[in-house]
Order: C-alpha cells, then sequence, then structure tokens
C-alpha cells in the first residue's frame, strides 16, 4: 500500500468519526424531544482491496455506512395498545371525577330529601287537619322533587360537557389523521427513491401515539413504508395517503348528545360510529357520558317515575279535606322519559295542601290520616325494579359507585403499564447523555489518531521526498 | 438495561404525582372528616348510607310523632283527671244535698254549683293540644260539645306509629268514657238531672243521682288508665325510636367519616414518602457524566 493512499484512508475515517459525531450531538439535542428516536452512525470496514501477497489482505480503514433509529417493533406495537387504553380509561376516570350529583351524605341530596319527606308525612300523621303541617309536606314534596331535579340536572350537563370536549377532540383527531396521510405520502416518496427520512418517522410516530391516545386508532404499517390507522371496530381512520373525517351529530335517541359520524375515505354516505367503534380519549368519554352516566340517569328517571306513580296511585284512593277524591301528590308523569328532570308538585295540591288525600273516606273529619298511613307505607312499596324506594337509590349509587371505582382502577393500571411500556421504550429508544459524551469523546479520540495518521504519513512522504 | 436521563426524570415526576397524590388524598380526609367522598370512593359503603340516612330521619320522625302523641295522651290524662274531681264533687253534692235535713233553699243554692261543674266539664271535653280537639275522633277541628252537652265528634280513632308502620291508637273516645255511650252513664245528663233535682228540691231524684257519680268516676278511672297505658307505650317509642335514629347515626357515620387516627398516619407516612422521592430524585438527578469529565 502505498503512502498517499494511507493517507486517503485516514481522511475517509476522520469523516466517519465526524459523521458519528455530529449524529451523537444531534441526540443530545433531541434527548427531551418527544416521539424521537435515538440514531446511531454504522461505521464499516472498508472492504481491502491491496492483496499483499502471501501475507494476507491490508485492510483500507473504516467508511460511514449509515445513520439508522433503535425502534423495537415489538414495544412499539404494545404501546400503541398502551397509550389507546390509558387514554381511554384516564378520560373516563377524570370526566367522572368532577361528577357530585350522587355523593352520598350531601344535604339537600335524594337520600336526604327521601328521609325528609317521609318524615313530613309522619309529621301530618299528628295532625292530619292542620294547615301548616300539610303546607310542610308540599314543602317536603317539592324538596324531593328538586333533589331529582337537580341530580337529573347535574347529570345531564357532565354529559353535555362531554359532548362539547367531543367536538374539540374530533378537530384534532381530523387534523392528526390528515398530517398522518401527508407524512405517509412524504416517506414513501424518500423510502421508494431509497433513503430513509429518520426525522419524519419519528415525527409520524409521535403523531400516530397521539391519535392512539385520542382515539384509540391501531397502526398498520404496509410494505410501502406507509402506515394506515384502525379505529377499534375497523373503520379506516388514515389509509396510505388519503384520510377520512370524523365529525359529530345530535342523536334524538340520546336527549340530543353527539354521535360520531364517519366520512369514508371512498366519498360514500356518513356512517354513525358506534361505541365499540372508538377508543383513546374519545371512546373513553363516550362510555363516561353514555354507559356510566346516562345508566345512571336512565336508573333515576326509573326510580322517580315509579316513587311518583306510587306515592300518586295511593293519594288518589284517599279523600281531601273538602271530602273531594282523586287527587295527586306529585305531578303526574306519563312515562319514565327525563322524569327525574320533570318531577315537580302536583300544581292543584301545591296550591292548595288541604287537596293533600289523607283520610279514607270522604265524610270522616279532618283528623283521618288512614290513607296518609298508607302513603307513609309507600315507602316500603317494590318499584318496578323489586326494590322500595331507598334501595332502589341504594342500587343506583352503588351501580354507579362501582362504575366509577372500575373506571378508576382501569386508570392506575392502564396508566402503570403504559409507564412500564414508555419506560422500555425509552430504554430502547431513548437518548442517554452519558451514553453520546461516550460516543463523542471515543469519535473524538479515533479523530485525534487518524490526524496523527496522516501526520506520521506525510512526515513518512517527506523524507522520502528529500531522498531526490 | 439502558437507562436514559428522560426515564430518571419521568419516573421521578410519575413517583412525585404518586406521593403528591397519596398527600392530598391523607390530608382532605383529615381536614374534612369525611372518607367518602364520592360513591366511587367506597361504593358499598355509599350505597348503605343511603338506607341508613332514610331510617334515620325515620326513626327520628317516628320519636317525635310519639312525643306529640304522649304529650297530647298527657293532656287528655289531666282533662280527665279534673273531670274525675268533678264527679267527686258531684258525688258529694249529692249525697249531702239528698239529706232531706236541706231546705230548697239550701238546694237551690247548690244547683248553681253544680251548673258551674257542667259548664267546667262540658270546658274540659273541649281541650286543644296543638290546635286540635282532643277528644272529636276525627272531627277534631271543631268544639265536640256544645253547650246543651251534646257530642259533634265521631268515633274515628287516631292512630300514631310506635315503630315504623307499627300504629297504636292515641285517643280517647269521651263520648264512651264521659257521655257513657255503649252501655255507661252520661255524666252531662247526670249533671243536668241532678242541677233540676236540686231546683225541684226532689229528695229522691238527688238521692238516685249517687249511684251514677259512682259509675261515671269508674268509668273516667278506667279512661285514664288506658291514657296512661298508651301514654307509657309512646314514651318508650320515643326512647327506643331515638335509640335507633341514633345507632344509625353511629352506623353512618362508620360508614362515611374518616378514621381520623388512621387518616393522620397515612398522612405523616405520605409525607415521609413524598421527602423521600424528592430527595433520592435530587440525588440521580445531579449524577452525569457530563458533569465529570474534565474541560479539554
Amino acid at each position: 500500500m502505498d503512502l498517499i493512499s494511507i493517507i486517503g484512508n485516514a481522511g475517509t475515517g476522520m469523516s466517519a468519526f465526524r459523521a458519528q459525531v455530529a449524529t451523537a450531538s444531534n441526540n443530545i439535542a433531541n434527548a427531551n424531544t418527544p416521539g424521537y428516536a435515538r440514531q446511531t452512525a454504522v461505521l464499516t470496514e472498508t472492504i481491502p482491496e491491496e492483496d499483499a501477497g502471501t501475507a494476507g489482505f491490508i485492510g483500507r480503514g473504516v467508511t460511514l455506512q449509515g445513520v439508522v433509529q433503535s425502534r423495537n417493533q415489538f414495544i412499539e406495537t404494545q404501546l400503541n395498545t398502551a397509550f389507546a387504553n390509558s387514554a381511554r380509561s384516564t378520560a373516563q376516570s377524570d370526566a367522572l371525577a368532577t361528577v357530585t350529583a350522587l355523593d352520598p351524605g350531601a344535604t339537600g341530596g335524594i337520600t336526604d330529601a327521601l328521609g325528609r319527606f317521609y318524615a313530613s308525612l309522619r309529621d301530618l300523621n299528628q295532625n292530619p287537619g292542620d294547615l301548616s303541617l300539610r303546607q310542610a309536606v308540599v314543602n317536603s314534596t317539592q324538596a324531593v322533587s328538586t333533589a331529582f331535579n337537580r341530580t337529573a340536572i347535574s347529570l345531564g350537563s357532565a354529559r353535555t360537557g362531554i359532548d362539547e370536549q367531543l367536538t374539540v377532540l374530533v378537530d384534532k383527531v381530523n387534523s392528526i389523521a390528515a398530517s398522518i396521510a401527508e407524512l405517509n405520502g412524504k416517506i414513501a416518496l424518500a423510502v421508494n427513491s431509497g433513503r430513509t427520512p429518520n426525522d419524519v418517522l419519528d415525527v409520524r410516530q409521535n403523531l400516530i401515539d397521539q391519535l392512539a391516545q385520542l382515539i384509540g386508532a391501531r397502526a398498520v404499517p404496509d410494505t410501502h413504508a406507509n402506515v394506515s390507522m384502525m379505529l377499534p371496530g375497523g373503520v379506516c381512520l388514515v389509509s396510505g395517503s388519503v384520510a377520512a373525517k370524523l365529525g359529530t351529530q345530535a342523536s334524538s335517541a340520546n336527549n340530543g348528545h353527539l354521535d360520531l359520524v364517519y366520512t369514508p375515505t371512498d366519498g360514500s354516505a356518513l356512517v354513525s360510529l358506534k361505541p365499540g367503534d372508538l377508543g383513546g380519549q374519545v371512546g373513553g368519554l363516550v362510555n363516561a357520558r353514555d354507559a356510566i352516566l346516562g345508566k345512571a340517569e336512565s336508573d333515576l328517571n326509573t326510580l322517580a317515575y315509579d316513587f311518583v306513580t306510587a306515592v300518586n296511585d295511593q293519594s288518589r284512593l284517599g279523600y281531601a279535606l273538602d271530602g273531594s277524591g282523586n287527587h295527586d301528590l306529585f305531578a303526574v308523569l306519563p312515562d319514565a322519559t327525563n322524569a327525574a328532570l320533570r318531577m315537580a308538585v302536583d300544581p292543584t295540591t301545591y296550591a292548595n295542601p288541604s287537596f293533600i288525600a289523607a283520610a279514607a273516606d270522604p265524610t270522616s273529619g279532618p283528623g283521618d290520616a288512614r290513607n296518609l298511613q298508607a302513603m307513609i307505607a309507600t315507602e316500603n312499596t317494590k318499584l318496578s325494579g323489586g326494590l322500595n324506594v331507598q334501595d332502589a337509590m341504594a342500587k343506583v349509587t352503588s351501580d354507579y359507585g362501582i362504575a366509577v371505582a372500575w373506571v378508576n382502577d382501569a386508570a392506575e393500571f392502564d396508566r402503570n403499564l403504559l409507564t412500564d411500556l414508555t419506560t422500555a421504550r425509552e430504554s430502547a429508544s431513548g437518548v442517554s447523555v452519558d451514553d453520546e459524551m461516550t460516543s463523542l469523546l471515543q469519535a473524538q479520540n479515533a479523530y485525534n489518531a487518524l490526524v496523527k495518521v496522516v501526520a506520521i504519513s506525510s512526515s513518512m512522504l517527506d523524507e522520502l521526498m528529500q531522498m531526490f | 438495561m439502558r437507562v436514559t436521563e428522560k426515564m430518571i426524570f419521568q419516573s421521578t415526576i410519575a413517583h412525585m404525582e404518586a406521593a403528591r397524590g397519596n398527600l392530598a388524598q391523607a390530608q382532605n380526609e383529615v381536614s374534612s372528616g369525611v372518607r367518602v367522598q364520592h360513591p366511587a370512593d367506597d361504593p358499598v359503603a355509599a350505597a348503605l348510607s343511603v338506607g341508613h340516612t332514610v331510617d334515620r330521619a325515620r326513626y327520628l320522625a317516628v320519636a317525635n310523632a310519639a312525643q306529640r302523641a304522649a304529650d297530647e295522651l298527657g293532656v287528655a290524662d289531666t282533662a280527665l283527671g279534673t273531670i274525675g274531681n268533678v264527679a267527686n264533687r258531684a258525688l258529694s253534692v249529692a249525697t249531702q244535698f239528698g239529706n232531706d235535713s236541706y231546705n230548697a233553699e239550701d238546694r237551690a243554692s247548690a244547683a248553681v254549683e253544680v251548673d258551674g261543674l257542667y259548664d267546667q266539664v262540658i270546658g274540659l271535653l273541649n281541650s286543644q293540644y296543638d290546635g286540635r280537639y282532643i277528644f272529636a275522633g276525627y272531627n277534631d277541628k271543631t268544639a265536640p260539645f256544645d253547650g246543651a252537652g251534646d257530642y259533634h265528634g265521631d268515633d274515628g280513632v287516631r292512630t300514631v306509629e310506635i315503630s315504623p308502620g307499627l300504629y297504636q291508637s292515641a285517643s280517647l273516645n269521651a263520648n264512651v268514657i264521659v257521655k257513657g255511650s255503649g252501655g255507661g252513664v252520661d255524666m252531662l245528663q247526670a249533671l243536668k238531672d241532678l242541677a233540676a233535682a236540686l231546683r225541684n228540691n226532689d229528695g229522691e231524684g238527688i238521692r238516685a243521682k249517687v249511684g251514677d257519680f259512682n259509675t261515671v268516676i269508674t268509668q273516667v278511672t278506667v279512661g285514664r288508665t288506658q291514657a296512661g297505658m298508651a301514654q307509657n307505650a309512646f314514651q318508650a317509642a320515643v326512647t327506643t325510636a331515638n335509640a335507633a335514629a341514633s345507632d344509625e347515626r353511629v352506623k353512618l357515620g362508620k360508614l362515611l367519616d374518616a378514621d381520623i387516627l388512621d387518616a393522620a398516619t397515612r398522612l405523616a407516612s405520605a409525607q415521609y414518602a413524598l421527602s423521600a422521592t424528592l430527595a433520592a430524585a435530587a440525588k440521580t438527578m445531579s449524577l452525569s457524566l457530563v458533569d465529570k469529565l474534565p474541560n479539554r
């Protein structure tokens, strides 16, 4: 091998080590960039060309083979699901944390008001002809109605609040899906021309993570370097470089709450997405809105309807102070639809408490409280669910409590799993500044040594030249 | 395992969040005294608390009603006691002025006293408690006895709960006790008869009333015994219902209230954990190769 070639080889090596320094410095700079995967400059020895006869081959130094990303596809696939699950349960847990409508021990809550309602009937039993006690019954009937109204409003507004969040999230989903579709196009172009656009891949990966968190979309890579995004129900949100659009639409079957609709990528008609089609934050919020808050709301409506009907049925059998019959204590509810919201005192009785039907006989005096006692006994009447009013209320509370507690537990579990997986991803793909410093020093030492090689070779060349 | 700086930061954040979360929870329990704020905190306790809250209100209402019934019976008993005294006085008058040694004038002046006794009894029979005529049956908003001694009430017997769903009669029927309805002696008629016999100077008629007043005294005594027994039953009901209500309060407390000792212990341990987490984080974060390399 000639001295000129040695200097040339050292130069190639120096540029390889410069690339290593540049890669390490890029890594250090991006140590905290979300979605960034550590890059490594891969150095490889140059294939020896010179045959040194029987002594074998003499190597020709080192070259930069390429810069690669460190990503563990196994972890990435699991992370995709973990992001979606954690976002789903956390969104539910957060949405439900602020709902205080069914808190036990709340003064003015349904439980409290039910207790006071029956207590006021018992007070009236003491002196059924007394108008001030009758007024007290009307007041407690009003109070129990208001307690149901307030709880229904509180549950309803929590659901409406979720609708507002959904509108914002859907916009975000659309914009991210569009970006992924666009990046798919760019990446496919670069890959097909033989290069790997590491930094664009990082950006896309970051968007994929976000979309998984938002709506539980799963990433499905294809052979052309595209990543398609599928919703949990199999609906395709991003296909190659085309993104579908999601929208919202008020559902009359669900008290005007918003349904998610999807405009398919092929331009066909709008499709309404079912709760099972959705995951992530959006899926969690829809579940909290319909399966948890919606169920509590509908249970409460059934309870309100049954309770009002049981009390009214008994009330109609009795007689008012003037001997007239067929009076209601609560305003009649036609069915359970929004019953808790519509519960109120019967307007006639509200205006004139003497119409409270305490007597069992139209001709008996004002002291007759036999029908009132039968109305007190409605506290033990089995309602449609086979439970009396207080047990039914307890069931509404515990069903709701168990659902929320389960969501909270799931949120913690999912968060822990996500933490484990992000740690694993960080371990595989994250930047360790210490590692990069070591790599920098290693490259620096090698570079310095190669400079010496050039100097020595050059001085050898000088010596040679001076012979002439 | 490769450990990067970001992992250290992330795990520090996660641990600090967990420690701060525990700290906030314990602090909240200690300061509010409430363990179960939302149904999700303890669904079973939250559900049971519904029953105990309603039961407690029910027992308090039963205690309240029974107390009022007992008070009312006390008023009735006092009225009957006075009516018994009146009957005794009428008996003395009948016995004394039945003796024919008294002349028409003496008997006429005694008749005035008997008129007074009659008015007193009417007044007592129209006794009220809480705006109700207590001897009127269901017809308790009108005075049951008029000046002529006619009864305008009915035979309705008021009942009041002594325990939830269990009713006991809480009124006395003056129509039976004083008017002798159903086979007894009508005290008001007997007083009217005695006054008339005195005015007529009718010794035979006066002496004939002695037996009537003896019967009336027995009727009133029986009535007072009934009142006393019912009053005792209601007093016992008050005690029982109040005890049950406070029992419900204790159960509610056990379900929903924070165990302050336990919460305070957890508060202390959460503080300790947070401070340890912070100290550990500070130590780990200060370790970096960058700091150890000599400047060249």
